[in-house]
């Protein structure tokens, strides 16, 4: 069953929670851990703390259909189908992405274990990519199709 | 590639544009600190460019680039708002008002920008702007932007922060997700010709959920307009319908927005709330407008999408209702008073600005009151001929009585 591709996502700017700004600073911040010019983890903390406080994201397939807002699935949808370069057919699919996911930055935040910090900063910029593109389609809907309405 | 350097570049433009703007003459501090904002914004995004190196990943340049680029188009538009705010062509007496309505409704935090804007479109920037946080931006088409009477449509506006501050778009997540699935069971038939392997038990799953992902945002999207009507009418009564009426009557696009319920239709589940309230709907009023064409081709996807989004918001109106109703009464917002109305038209109809005024939407309303009054001041030719004039002067001089009033009780 294929969605309509064109449509536009949404009129709400995705952006109020400053999520574009924390991806791009973790995805900085890994860039300079990967040359070995800095070790600071500050930007991949927030950004950890924010993935586990959005609502529904973390907490599996059920917490992800039911309390999780339509515009993040959508987005983490296409950041990491794109990433993986796998199909996201379910909610048990996505979650588990999102648990891969999740799981390295831990790793990479306790010292632990070996994160893919390569594969981290490619997510870390695809997600970055799919939340801009999103705003900028909001933009132009917004301008459009308010015009003249109040 | 140039990409960073031209990012680098394109931020500093519009950082000294931001320099040159702080220059001007700001009636109220708002707009100085918005312009705050927008520079630590910049600023950071600068930061952003300079932490890259030669060998960091090109598609990491271009993401850096793309949010600084990103920042420079919105922040072109509302720098522009922005010194239009200092323009005198605005009514500033209507700005302490509304903005002690808006502190009132979203907290302390609120802020409040009042432009005027060359086109005729009123009222066109959402408070979503993230940058921004707790700002609300009016902007009203210049040749309106000293009319008093239009004021009620900054409730719109206003009811965008609560739906944001209320997080509204959750609290109707469920609800609007049972009733499109719902929707699609009861029109099966119709919904097999656009996905003909479809189940119905797929219908909740991520890809059944993206066939349908559309009609829901169309449906928040007409919700949260609807719920900023009802804001509007809850905050200033009938003023809000006249209002709203002079502006957008018959209607001024060539069709239906999917963001939007069709005119014709909000003006209907305007009339509803208004009913709702136990007020009498003006005469004619939902007659006013027009019915918009539909931006869609019958029989395609979208048109069935799009009018099962509208039937999801007719579906949610009163669960809007019971939410802006529970909202604005928990802030103590006054309802609109008749008899408060009519003692301030008593002031007006002699010519002096009205005293002890508690609620801005009675000035409003007191104001409409007299310009439907074909036969106020008649007897006085010389304000008879310039009665539009003199009424707005009453309503902006009661606006100011009512500022100085409230700081001398504070």
């Amino acid at each position: 069953m294929p969605a309509i591709a064109s449509a536009p996502l949404t009129t709400t700017l995705p952006d109020g929670d400053g999520l574009a700004a924390l991806t791009l600073d973790a995805a900085i911040e890994l860039d300079q851990l990967l040359q070995r010019r800095s070790d600071k983890k500050e930007a991949v903390l927030n950004l950890s703390q924010k993935l586990k406080t959005t609502p529904g994201l973390t907490g599996g397939p059920e917490s992800l259909k039911s309390l999780a807002d339509p515009i993040t699935i959508e987005i983490f949808s296409r950041a990491l189908r794109k990433h993986s370069g796998e199909p996201i057919a379910s909610y048990k699919d996505l979650a588990s992405k999102i648990r891969e996911l999740t799981s390295d930055i831990d790793k990479l935040l306790a010292n632990t274990g070996q994160p893919h910090i390569q594969q981290l900063l490619k997510f870390c910029i695809d997600l970055h990519h799919e939340i801009i593109q999103h705003r900028r389609i909001c933009i132009d809907m917004y301008r459009h199709q308010s015009k003249y309405r109040a | 590639m140039n990409l960073t350097r031209n990012a680098h570049d394109k931020l500093n433009a519009v950082l000294a544009e931001v320099q040159k703007i702080k220059h001007s003459d700001f009636a109220y501090s708002d707009s100085v600190t918005a312009l705050d904002l927008i520079e630590k914004t910049l600023r950071a995004d600068l930061q952003r460019l300079d932490n890259l190196t030669p060998h960091s990943p090109e598609n990491l340049k271009i993401a850096a680039s793309e949010a600084a680029t990103t920042h420079v188009i919105i922040f072109m538009e509302l720098l522009g708002v922005i010194l239009r705010s200092s323009n005198i062509r605005n009514a500033f007496e209507f700005y302490s008002p509304l903005q002690a309505l808006a502190k009132r409704l979203i907290g302390n935090a609120a802020r409040l920008i009042l432009s005027s804007e060359w086109e005729y479109s009123p009222l066109t920037y959402p408070s979503t702007i993230p940058e921004l946080p707790n700002y609300v931006l009016i902007g009203l088409p210049a040749s309106e932007s000293s009319n008093a009477l239009i004021i009620p449509l900054a409730g719109h506006e206003l009811g965008h922060s609560v739906w944001l501050t209320l997080n509204c778009s959750q609290q109707l997540k469920s609800t609007l997700k049972d009733t499109i699935v719902k929707k699609i069971c009861d029109q099966w038939g119709a919904y097999l010709k656009f996905y003909p392997s479809a189940s119905q038990d797929a219908l909740t799953d991520l890809v059944g959920e993206s066939t349908w992902r559309i009609a829901y945002i169309w449906a928040e999207s007409q919700c949260q307009e609807v719920f900023c009507d009802i804001m509007g009418v809850r905050l200033f009564g009938e003023s809000y319908l006249y209002a709203f009426e002079y502006l957008l009557a018959p209607n001024l696009t060539g069709e239906q927005s999917p963001l939007y319920p069709p005119m014709h239709i909000r003006a209907s589940l305007l009339a509803h709330f208004y009913k709702h309230l136990g007020w009498e709907i003006p005469n004619k009023f939902t007659e006013s407008f027009k019915d918009e064409e539909s931006p869609f081709e019958p029989g395609t996807s979208e048109s069935f999408f799009l009018s099962l989004a509208v039937d999801t918001t007719r579906s949610a109106v009163d669960a809007l209702i019971r939410i802006c109703l529970d909202h604005c009464n928990s802030k103590g917002i006054p309802l609109p008073d008749s008899d408060e109305r009519d003692r301030l038209y008593q002031a007006f109809s002699k010519l002096v600005p009205a005293t002890r005024i508690t609620n801005i939407a009675n000035i409003v309303n007191a104001g409409w009151k007299a310009h439907f009054d074909e036969h106020l001041w008649e007897n006085r030719a010389a304000v008879f001929v310039k009665r539009r004039t003199v009424l707005n002067d009453l309503v902006l001089k009661t606006l100011e009585v009512m500022e100085i009033e409230s700081r001398w009780n504070t």
